[in-house]
């Protein structure tokens, strides 16, 4: 290189230059020359992702590159951090997310102060609605005798607003949901509540700081402020000491003092001068565990449940096991509050508790819109139209200062729905509730005022429900019977005050008039829809609406091309009404498409045709994370099967599908059974299947309203309730947690299959168990061996423990692109793979998984020979330069000179040098095995041996069976 | 892979200089070449995968062509016209396919028919500024203003060289093919190559990336709920984003180029300091422009011809010069707009007046064109330009929303600042690229300043993973 001319600025530059090079060059060079002060030792232990040939033109591996070099580089996290002190202190921002800096550098959670910004006037609707459940569960289990308290731990900034910072003005509307629920709270106490932001506002000037300035919670002081108001009113409080605060005046609701309670709860309260209890459940957050030294020295027994769901989806307690209930929620999870009326009435036994039950006449209760009722002795048959249909639930006494009244429904639902109720008059008053299909016992709760008239939607789908009983029970006044008829001007006017959705409902058809001609429309089914078939047929559920005075309404079934007859003109509904029909065409077989077809009986004129194409056939459920949301994406190869279709989002779809996995699965079955395929694609990239495996986009076990798997759920819900086979494939994610256990996993998806899968989703497959089809973990380029092996030793136990569960394939020997994921000609293979297991399950294959190594020992100083037993081939390949086997002697490897098959199920590794026990022999394992030259059997699927580990321990070596 | 990430700052860059530095001396300027060609290869494999295939491809067939231009002169025209055909057909399929296919089944549908089925052509990134590239080379070989490359390691290298390769400037190949046979390194140019380097990633990371946070978020709100000041604040905040992003790029690129031994030209003269928009163009995307001017405005006939065919010409170039940017109804309109102004500024003798002493009104003026121009190229779409400019135009005052509240923390308002008295007083301030080639004490002192303060800070933002890709990456 040449140098400058002028010598002492030609110095200078000449330094700076090699000073910029220098610094480009420090990072890297100190951490390969220091291999330990690396950040890859620290930071994750990503491996390098090595030379792979068949990735060389794919950018996914080049990412993995990237990944690993931001990780190689020594002074990251010194260079970062440094950067967030200039930001912190220069700027009074960050870049971390989630965190907002505000003045003198108060650090405040965005969630927090997200309520305020984000303008929750909005969500009134949704607070008053959950104080109106909260306030009845209060008054359910203080009837009940359990001591009930709710609290809401205040946010950093609800506590100290001067910190925050700038906020947006003039905004229109400055209040929280916090301050929404304080002043419902204000409008009507609720004496279960037990308000900590007054006590500590008060107390943040007296006791110096109770939230620091870096913490997301309160700190020592503000717990032990907070703990001291929850301990007073657990254990301390009297009446005489609450005397002049209306908004804490928990004592009497805790200490089970009249307080206009029932008469016959009297009895069960427990007197204030007890100081111990037996039993408590705690529901709260991270921001409660402060509270707990304080509490469990004053229970027999605390449990502590970290949900927002009351009482939890996962973690099964019975609440009338506890003598006490706090919920302590996070002011920022105040959204998320969701209290199930139904369970916490069932577990704290409502019935019994009741004062007095009133039978509600089933005949009085009348259509609004979208539906038709008939009455039977036993019964009222709601034939529902969907999201539009309405009942009128006769007026009834709503509750009051000293009385709760709870209407209590029995209705059976054809499927899985959601039913919606209001109040008529004011839609701030109702809610919702997951129905099951079968029969829901569901207690609404009615509002504090004198008579409310209920309008009620049975679900969301068209269906045939039955309510099979009403009744209003009511606590704390046995006055009211009979029931008190409304006066006028108590109820407001129907006509003229109905809630919006009314507004906007068809009106009732009204009995045909003579001049309007006949007519009917036939709700179609959705295009490409498969309906999960019963044996070899299924019933199928029609409805629609017509104009005329028919006897009856009939349907058919045509082939969708030619409209020949399938199912013949059937009547389906015999008593249509209101200008409804619904019914139930039975015994539609397996196969399609069909459309849908319906006519006036005995007027053949009179009819429509549907313009959908449908089917009935086999639904699978794929769920799981990204290289199952690859099966469905990766790769056009193949051409999907006229009969494929996939639901996803909620909407069918047997157009523009593409996938290599997905399609070679549907094609496979297509082909074999002939009739449609439907898959339900609801897998989420990076989920993870527990609660640490969270990196953001959900974890399966979740049951939140909101969760992963509730989404999931309702898809499986909107495809009909039931499918024939559920596939599972994930792992990676928590995989890359490093910190679940083998164990943990495996009891965390043996409970996710049994406690919420085949709960929640009706098995279509006649077996005993709904099968639940798990798909191994594919190779990665990165990630350590130890959690990945953990994770897939899990998975296969699982299929090992639970019935009806299977290891549909094995993907170790598949080709990888890029860092984890398939590559789209692997995404064909295993789907074929995957169908064999279904076809095997269905008894259509005599075998669905390669050979499996059942012998190992060692032969000779340097030889060990295997044996293999197959199942759908006789022999294997390659001869030789077979990969895949690992030698440990303790921890470090033996190295192999060569593998080679002896006899069509024997297999010989020759070891380079000798090597004593103890030994350990493993096949396909870890998280990248060298699968170049993996065993695949002559089987027509080519089936690869199974991953293996056995450990030889003696010398000469006997069978050591895994 | 971006100039503004950790894989290409401490391991692709370092190991390139090393490797580069090592060769020279020894191997001399063709291994030189050879090694600087890998890298390159290695640099846009990273990012592009398998299109690294059609790079190749197309750098071989021009490699080719340009060959037999020179030997066959008789049929010269028939390898031209074949060059710029493969040139152009690969553009348009890659960068425009969806965009006509998307077109026609909107017609279609609109008229009752089917669809017509279409899987969505992923983009090469760089394929505008490469295609260019060797179209230059083709033209100027054809014209006999260079002869033909014979190595095709020297060739490929033009095309495919790192710095430049994926956003530019685009280098005409007779700007260059010097450099490509004998060039000399230095430590001054090392020096140089090296504050530029820096410059323009503290440029990227700490300017453009903030400005850019506040524009996404104007850009970003419903046009019906948007007040003016929020609309005015995000056009701006947009114009210094697109400026201080590309303006980056090219520094980077041009410091890069340099720690090679490499002398590209000038990509920006300080545009906004511009005095109409003829002027503008004379200092945006120099290279650009350039290319536009030689190898389409003036073989259409440019100005020689009468002044409505003039008009015409203007009107055909930046049309195609919007199209260039994009397959979107935005930039094609973009581009119709500039050419509006262009012709408007030349009818009317405004591009005389605003040069001499109208020049502090036509400053303004055509800065607010400028910035109502960039409305229309940042929108996704007309309807949504159209509801842009309307709320710039039209005043409604509510207050900021959250998410705005939130992206003007004292650090986004700090550097947007800075972005705003960079460029509005361009005029009066000294040109800070040229600063870093003079001698003097203090220039010595603000290299060191960059070199041990501001770099560590910007890789900091960089590992830290708070940066965004340049704007012209999708171009």
């Amino acid at each position: 290189m040449k140098k400058d001319n002028s010598p002492p600025q030609s110095i200078a530059h000449t330094l700076i230059a090699l000073l910029f090079v220098a610094l480009l060059l420090l990072p890297v060079v100190y951490a390969l020359a220091v291999p330990h002060a690396g950040a890859a030792k620290t930071n994750g232990g990503l491996k390098s992702p090595g030379l792979a040939k068949e990735a060389l033109l794919e950018p996914q591996y080049y990412k993995s590159w990237s990944r690993y070099a931001q990780n190689l580089i020594t002074f990251r996290s010194p260079l970062t951090r440094a950067k967030s002190w200039i930001d912190y202190h220069l700027f009074a921002m960050t870049d971390a997310k989630g965190i907002q800096v505000g003045r003198q550098g108060w650090l405040f959670d965005k969630k927090d102060i997200a309520s305020y910004q984000k303008n929750d006037c909005g969500k009134a609707q949704h607070i008053a609605r959950q104080v109106m459940h909260i306030r009845s569960a209060a008054r359910l289990a203080e009837l009940a005798g359990r001591r009930f308290i709710f609290s809401i731990i205040p946010a950093k900034s609800t506590i100290y607003p001067e910190y925050v910072g700038p906020m947006p003005q003039n905004r229109p509307c400055a209040k929280s949901m916090y301050d929404l629920f304080l002043s419902h709270h204000k409008k009507s106490p609720l004496k279960a509540f037990l308000r900590l932001d007054a006590d500590l506002t008060a107390a943040k000037t007296a006791h110096g700081l109770l939230y620091d300035s870096q913490g997301r919670y309160w700190n020592a002081a503000g717990a032990q402020i907070a703990g001291q108001a929850l301990t007073e009113a657990l254990f301390g409080a009297t009446s005489a000491d609450q005397g002049n605060d209306d908004t804490n005046n928990l004592g009497p609701a805790v200490m089970g003092q009249p307080d206009g309670s029932p008469a016959n709860s009297g009895d069960k309260h427990h007197p204030e001068e007890q100081k111990h209890y037996s039993a408590c459940v705690l529901y709260g957050t991270a921001a409660a565990t402060p509270l707990l030294p304080g509490l469990m020295h004053r229970f027999d027994r605390l449990d502590v449940i970290n949900t927002t769901t009351i009482p939890s989806g996962n973690h099964h307690e019975n609440l009338a096991a506890y003598e006490t209930i706090l919920i302590l929620i996070d002011e920022s999870d105040l959204d998320e509050l969701n209290v199930d009326m139904d369970r916490f009435c069932q577990m704290l036994g409502a019935d019994a508790a009741a004062g007095t039950r009133h039978a509600i006449d089933l005949g009085d209760i009348k259509a609004r819109t979208g539906s038709a009722l008939e009455l039977t002795p036993d019964r009222l048959v709601i034939k529902s139209m969907g999201a539009t249909a309405f009942l009128e639930v006769p007026s009834l006494p709503g509750s009051g200062d000293h009385s709760l009244r709870i209407l209590k429904l029995a209705l059976t639902a054809p499927q899985r729905d959601v039913l919606t109720w209001t109040v008529e008059g004011d839609t701030t008053i109702g809610g919702m509730r997951q129905l099951r299909s079968g029969i829901n016992q569901i207690y609404l709760p009615l509002p504090a005022r004198p008579f409310v008239r209920l309008l009620v939607n049975t679900g969301q789908t068209a269906g045939i429900f039955q309510l099979e009983n009403a009744e209003l029970l009511s606590y704390g006044d046995t006055a009211s019977l009979p029931l008190p008829r409304p006066e006028p001007g108590q109820l407001p006017d129907s006509s003229r005050n109905a809630p919006a959705e009314h507004a906007s409902m068809p009106h009732e058809q009204t009995p045909a008039e003579p001049e309007v001609p006949p007519a009917i429309v036939l709700n179609d089914i959705q295009a490409g829809r498969i309906f999960q078939r019963r044996g070899t047929a299924c019933d199928i559920f029609i409805s629609g609406s017509y104009r005329g005075r028919p006897k009856a309404i009939e349907a058919a079934v045509l082939a969708y091309d030619s409209d020949k007859l399938i199912v013949p003109w059937t009547p389906v509904d015999t008593t249509p009404a209101n200008g409804i029909f619904m019914g139930v065409l039975p015994g539609v077989p397996q196969g399609g498409w069909y459309r849908l077809a319906a006519r006036f009986s005995g007027r053949n004129a009179v009819a429509a045709r549907g313009d959908s194409p449908w089917g009935v056939g086999l639904l699978v459920a794929c769920i799981g994370q990204s290289n199952m949301r690859e099966w469905f994406h990766s790769g056009k190869d193949l051409a999907p099967h006229r009969l494929m279709s996939i639901h996803h989002n909620g909407q069918w779809r047997a157009t523009e599908i593409s996938g290599n996995g997905a399609v070679a699965f549907a094609n496979q079955l297509i082909t074999r059974l002939g009739i449609p395929v439907g898959l339900l694609d609801y897998a989420v990239n990076g989920s993870g299947l527990r609660r640490e495996a969270d990196w953001g986009r959900g974890y399966w076990t979740d049951n939140s309203p909101r969760s992963i798997y509730r989404q999931f759920i309702q898809g499986v819900t909107a495809a009909g309730g039931t499918v024939e086979f559920v596939v599972w494939m994930q792992g990676e994610a928590d995989a890359a947690r490093k910190t679940i256990t083998e164990n943990q996993y495996r009891k965390s998806l043996n409970n996710f299959i049994t406690r919420q899968v085949r709960s929640d989703i009706v098995n279509g497959s006649g077996r005993g168990h709904l099968p639940f089809l798990v798909v191994g973990m594919v190779k990665r380029p990165v990630g350590l061996d130890a959690p990945h092996q953990a994770i897939r030793n899990a998975l296969v136990a699982v299929t090992r423990e639970t019935a009806d569960c299977y290891l549909a394939a094995t993907t170790l020997d598949l080709k990888n692109m890029g860092r984890q994921h398939l590559a789209p000609q692997a995404y064909t293979q295993l789907g074929r793979r995957v169908a064999q297991t279904v076809l095997h399950v269905l008894g259509k294959t005599t075998y669905y998984r390669g050979p499996s190594i059942v012998q190992a020992r060692r032969t000779g100083d340097t030889t060990i020979e295997i044996r293999m037993v197959h199942r759908g081939g006789s022999d294997f390949s390659p001869t030789s330069g077979i990969t895949g086997f690992k030698v440990f002697n303790g921890q470090s490897s033996v190295a192999i000179d060569g593998v080679e098959r002896i006899a069509p199920d024997m297999i010989r590794i020759n070891l380079s040098q000798p090597a004593r026990p103890p030994l350990r022999l493993t096949y396909l394992y870890g998280a990248m095995p060298d699968s170049q030259g993996a065993v695949h059997d002559n089987s027509a699927l080519q089936l690869p041996l199974e991953p293996f580990e056995t450990r030889l321990d003696r010398w000469p070596g006997e069978t050591t069976r895994q | 892979m971006l100039f503004s990430s950790p894989l290409f700052l401490f391991i692709f860059l370092p190991a390139a200089i090393l490797v580069y530095y090592s060769i020279r001396p020894l191997a001399g300027n063709r291994a030189a070449n050879t090694v600087l060609l890998l890298f390159s290869y290695l640099f846009y494999l990273c990012g592009a995968g398998t299109f690294t295939l059609i790079l190749l491809g197309s750098t071989v067939s021009d490699y080719l062509l340009g060959l037999l231009i020179q030997r066959h002169r008789s049929t010269e025209k028939l390898w031209v016209a074949l060059s710029i055909a493969l040139n152009i057909g690969l553009l348009a399929f890659f960068k425009y396919a969806n965009f006509f296919v998307t077109e026609v089944n909107a017609w279609l549908t609109m008229t009752g028919h089917n669809s017509v089925q279409w899987t969505t052509v992923a983009l090469p990134v760089g394929i505008s500024f490469f295609t260019f590239q060797k179209i230059s080379y083709i033209v100027d070989v054809y014209r006999k203003h260079t002869r033909p490359l014979a190595n095709f390691i020297d060739f490929a290298l033009y095309v495919a060289m790192f710095p430049q390769l994926v956003a530019g400037p685009i280098v005409r190949f007779k700007d260059i093919w010097d450099q490509l046979r004998l060039r000399s390194e230095s430590w001054k140019n090392v020096y140089a190559g090296a504050l530029r380097l820096c410059w323009g990633l503290a440029k990227k990371v700490l300017i453009a990336d903030a400005c850019g946070q506040v524009a996404d978020v104007a850009f970003g709100m419903g046009t019906a709920v948007l007040d003016t000041k929020t609309a005015w604040l995000g056009a701006l905040a947009y114009t210094f984003q697109i400026y201080f992003d590309f303006s980056a790029y090219s520094d980077m690129a041009i410091g890069l180029a340099r720690i090679f031994g490499f002398h590209l030209l000038e990509n920006f003269n300080r545009p906004y300091a511009a005095t109409c928009i003829t002027d503008f163009w004379h200092r945006w995307h120099i290279s650009l422009s350039r290319w536009f001017r030689d190898y389409l405005y003036l073989p259409l006939g440019g100005n020689r011809k009468a002044p409505w065919r003039t008009y015409l010409n203007l009107l055909i170039v930046f049309t195609l010069c919007g199209l260039w940017h994009g397959a979107n109804w935005t930039f094609i309109c973009w581009g119709l707009y500039h050419g509006f102004f262009l012709i408007f500024e030349r009818a009317t003798g405004l591009r005389q007046a605003a040069a001499g002493r109208w020049g502090w009104i036509g400053r303004p003026a055509a800065f607010l064109v400028v910035v109502f121009g960039w409305v229309l190229f940042r929108a996704e779409s007309l309807p949504h330009a159209a509801g842009y400019a309307r709320a710039m135009l039209i005043p409604l005052d509510t207050p900021l929303t959250v998410e705005l509240y939130a992206v003007l923390h004292y650090r986004n308002i700090a550097f947007l600042a800075l972005a705003a008295v960079a460029t509005l007083g361009a005029p009066f301030l000294p040109q800070w690229e040229q600063l870093f080639l003079t001698r003097g004490a203090w220039q010595t002192a603000l290299g060191l300043v960059l070199i041990l303060l501001v770099l560590p800070y910007c890789a900091a933002f960089v590992m830290a993973g708070s940066g965004n890709p340049f704007i012209y990456y999708r171009f």
